[in-house]
């Protein structure tokens, strides 16, 4: 509801006053209605932006564009190779702030650029060529689904052209994208080139955030002379903490104190408002155990103490919960909550109550609604009375996830050997690897890395990854933004053998290119492990017949090696648990000297048809009739 | 699609995060008697079905390894339940050696019962079958004899030869 009142109002199709009246019908209070129309205000038409934030400029479109780009604050743009640049390539000779970085293709750009934002909390900028849209939309929709601040530019068609299934043109582009972008325009005027820009970048960045794209005609990025007025930076850095409604906050207090059996669902946009710190305390204040939704990030410390992993539908602990509180997750669903009462938090109004019934609905910047929460309920209870509520609690949630975690980490040391197990792989990483390291991962398993790297937003490691969207090919080229985003910090990127092969090897040549130190370390068992036990763990004919049709990746057996030799960055397998140590400092030591690294690590497979090597054979040689 | 594979979709879309390649039929199996039992149960379903567990064949080995890689994927066992989860499993869902199948159509009822821990009424059910209507060719054709469930069939697969 909040975005369509935001497009509603950057289009002019409605008033302010009609903006403000639609934010509380959609459950916002008037002041937090208030504060965002003052920070979507300077962007309307006609809205007074002091002098002192613009200025105009007079030059080519493709100037104005890179001007305006400027002006928010960024740093790169991601690119891949098109003729389509040309006015980008030109701009930024006399605008050499702007950094671009170069993947090879259109879907590994959105994947750098993804990573990127996600990691810097920042809107990312990526352009390519007019036909490199289609590419683009596998990572556009993973973009889409975390929510992601993206602008993606492309040029288009020339004016004259347009429409008529000319050359490199179809009649309605954004059609294909629709789905996966916030917002989406085609730049008929030049001199509106810079507003445009300022929209896609504001409604991409305004929580809940996610792509946008804008495409500008080709001869218009190239005519001269365009007068255009460009915004500062200023007026796009302005902060947007909606307050909830304070009966609300109350109400759900009150449910809070109340419940003998309460469990916290932390969800994504805990993270995206950097809501960790008065969720702990709020956990805390109560004996809270919690559990983690899906999400790219980690979003509540996975080593705390109340901490006791997902949410399924036959908990250990706790086996009965009587309130959850859903705070920044799509909804949560399951037979372990069954019957409990649904307090759900989040920044988007369009998310609560979606498909659960809720007893209170709380809608705002999450940290401000964990900061509201905290105080509500200390109002509430005494000191004394709080500790004893809470006390038994936490000692008994304590108690099961220190014993669960020594069981994990004593049985992960157990196993050594040739195939590794992947478990053990994972301690030493987390014996060896930086304290605030950040980990990127597309395993098919997000609990490989959750058992094992512990995450806080507070000086812990930082989770990026696994998307929502699950659409493989993202990890490489996101661990190369991310690693543009905190430059300062150890990362390490965690790929499956089989999502590597997903069309983003060519990432490496990105990192190399750039001097980007990563770490890829592949999970290589030879298998696409999860999709062969959905397939033939269904005992349909394929698993009876131990016919592995579409996972088994033994042959060829690629050497991940010799492919990040053939980009100038060096690698090597390790074969047996014995290596793992020495072949992770020698990585480590890589990266300190500035230059990624490759290791591909073999693995043990287990499961339905961990032995079968067998698939549909064919030779295009043998069944030739000339050999030619 | 019946309730029970309803239910299993549903487990399949909310248990991935975790274990998304598991999640398939949750089986109603009753598992054999034995300590280790419930803990099996509950712990192994709060993931996936249960199907995967009764349908796989292992060495004590084997299932060694297998149970420490879930306890990675975040199964909640205690140190002291994984030796008494590996025992059951192994005990429970043993991998067979090929000498060590039975024939069944060539195995009086007696031997049928000794070897598949089938009840008297069961293994006679499947010889009476055979003399009525010919040999069995796979181990679905035995879902025709009669007083044998089709899943405690199924967990007997690997030992039967034809």
């Amino acid at each position: 509801m909040m975005r369509s009142l935001v497009n509603e109002l950057l289009n002019d199709r409605i008033s302010r006053r009609r903006f403000l009246s639609g934010m509380v019908a959609a459950g916002y209070s008037a002041a937090s209605a208030r504060s965002a129309l003052q920070s979507v205000n300077p962007f309307t038409p006609g809205a007074d932006v002091p002098p002192s934030l613009t200025r105009t400029v007079k030059g080519t479109g493709g100037e104005l564009m890179v001007d305006q780009i400027l002006e928010t604050g960024a740093q790169y743009i991601f690119v891949s190779n098109g003729s389509g640049l040309g006015p980008l390539c030109d701009a930024v000779v006399s605008r050499p702030r702007l950094q671009l970085i170069q993947a090879t293709h259109e879907g590994q750009v959105v994947a750098v650029a993804d990573g990127y934002a996600k990691a810097s909390g920042k809107t990312a900028f990526a352009m390519f060529s007019r036909v490199g849209l289609p590419h683009s939309t596998s990572n556009m929709y993973n973009a889409s689904k975390d929510r992601t601040p993206l602008v993606v530019l492309s040029d288009h068609a020339e004016v004259m052209r347009e429409g008529t299934d000319s050359h490199e043109d179809i009649d309605d582009w954004m059609e294909a994208v629709k789905q996966y972008t916030k917002w989406r325009w085609v730049v008929h005027q030049p001199e509106r080139i810079p507003e445009w820009i300022r929209q896609a970048c504001k409604v991409a960045g305004v929580l809940p955030c996610g792509p946008t794209a804008v495409r500008i005609f080709r001869d218009l990025l190239y005519r001269e002379n365009v007068t255009a007025t460009i915004f500062s930076g200023k007026a796009f850095q302005i902060p947007m903490e909606l307050r909830p409604d304070a009966k609300e906050v109350e109400r759900a207090a009150r449910l809070l104190l109340e419940a003998k059996s309460p469990l916290l669902f932390a969800g994504p946009e805990s993270s995206q408002t950097h809501a960790q710190k008065p969720l702990i305390e709020l956990a805390e204040l109560l004996g809270m155990p919690v559990t983690q939704a899906r999400s790219f990030f980690c979003d509540f410390p996975n080593f705390h103490p109340l901490h006791v992993g997902e949410l399924t539908n036959q908990m250990r602990y706790p086996q009965k919960i009587d309130l959850l509180l859903n705070f920044g997750a799509r909804p949560a669903t399951g037979t372990a909550i069954r019957g409990a009462r649904i307090i759900h938090a989040s920044v988007d109004p369009e998310t609560i109550g979606r498909n659960t019934p809720l007893s209170v609905a709380l809608v705002g910047d999450l940290n401000q609604v964990a900061k509201a929460l905290v105080e509500a309920v200390r109002s509430m209870a005494s000191p004394q009375d709080l500790a004893q509520r809470a006390a038994q609690r936490r000692a008994e949630c304590a108690a099961f996830t220190e014993k669960v975690r020594a069981a994990r980490f004593a049985a992960a040391r157990r196993g050594e050997g040739s195939p590794i197990p992947w478990q053990r792989m994972m301690v030493e990483f987390a014996d060896l690897l930086d304290k605030d390291a950040v980990i990127v991962e597309e395993v098919g398993t997000e609990a490989k890395i959750l058992s094992f790297f512990p995450f806080a937003e507070d000086g812990g490691m930082l989770k990026v990854g696994r998307t929502e969207g699950r659409a493989l090919g993202w990890g490489v080229g996101a661990s190369a933004g991310v690693k543009l985003a905190l430059p300062n910090r150890q990362v390490v990127s965690f790929q499956g053998d089989g999502g590597f092969l997903f069309g983003q090897t060519d990432s490496l040549w990105t990192m190399s290119r750039y001097d980007i130190p990563v770490l890829t370390v592949i999970l290589d068992n030879r298998t696409y492990e999860e999709t062969r036990w959905q397939i033939m763990g269904q005992m349909g004919p394929a698993g009876q017949n131990n016919r592995d049709y579409v996972s088994y990746l033994g042959d060829p057996d690629v050497s991940f090696p010799k492919l990040a030799q053939a980009h100038g960055i060096k690698g090597e397998t390790v074969q047996n648990s014995d290596q793992l140590r020495p072949a992770i400092q020698r990585a480590i030591k890589t990266l300190r000297d500035g230059r990624p690294y490759l290791l591909d690590v073999r693995l043990e497979t287990f499961g339905v048809g961990a032995e079968v090597t067998w698939y549909q054979k064919f030779s295009l040689a043998d069944n030739r009739e000339r050999k030619v | 699609m019946d309730r029970v594979k309803r239910c299993a979709v549903r487990l399949s879309g909310l248990c991935g995060l975790f274990l998304a390649g598991f999640a398939l039929v949750a089986g109603a199996q009753d598992f054999p008697e034995g300590k280790g039992k419930e803990t099996v149960e509950s712990v192994c379903a709060q993931c996936h079905g249960l199907r995967p567990v009764y349908s796989s064949k292992m060495t004590p080995e084997q299932w060694k390894r297998l149970v420490d890689d879930m306890v990675g994927r975040g199964a909640p066992l205690l140190d002291d339940e994984i030796p008494v989860v590996v025992e059951y499993l192994s005990k429970s869902f043993p991998k067979v050696k090929s000498d060590d199948r039975i024939n069944v159509n060539k195995a009086t009822a007696r031997e049928l019962e000794t070897a598949l821990s089938l009840s008297a009424k069961e293994a006679e059910g499947i010889v009476h079958y055979r003399e009525e209507n010919g040999y069995y060719l796979k181990w679905e054709d035995l879902g025709k004899a009669p007083g044998l469930e089709s899943r405690k069939i199924e967990t007997l697969k690997d030992r039967l030869t034809f």
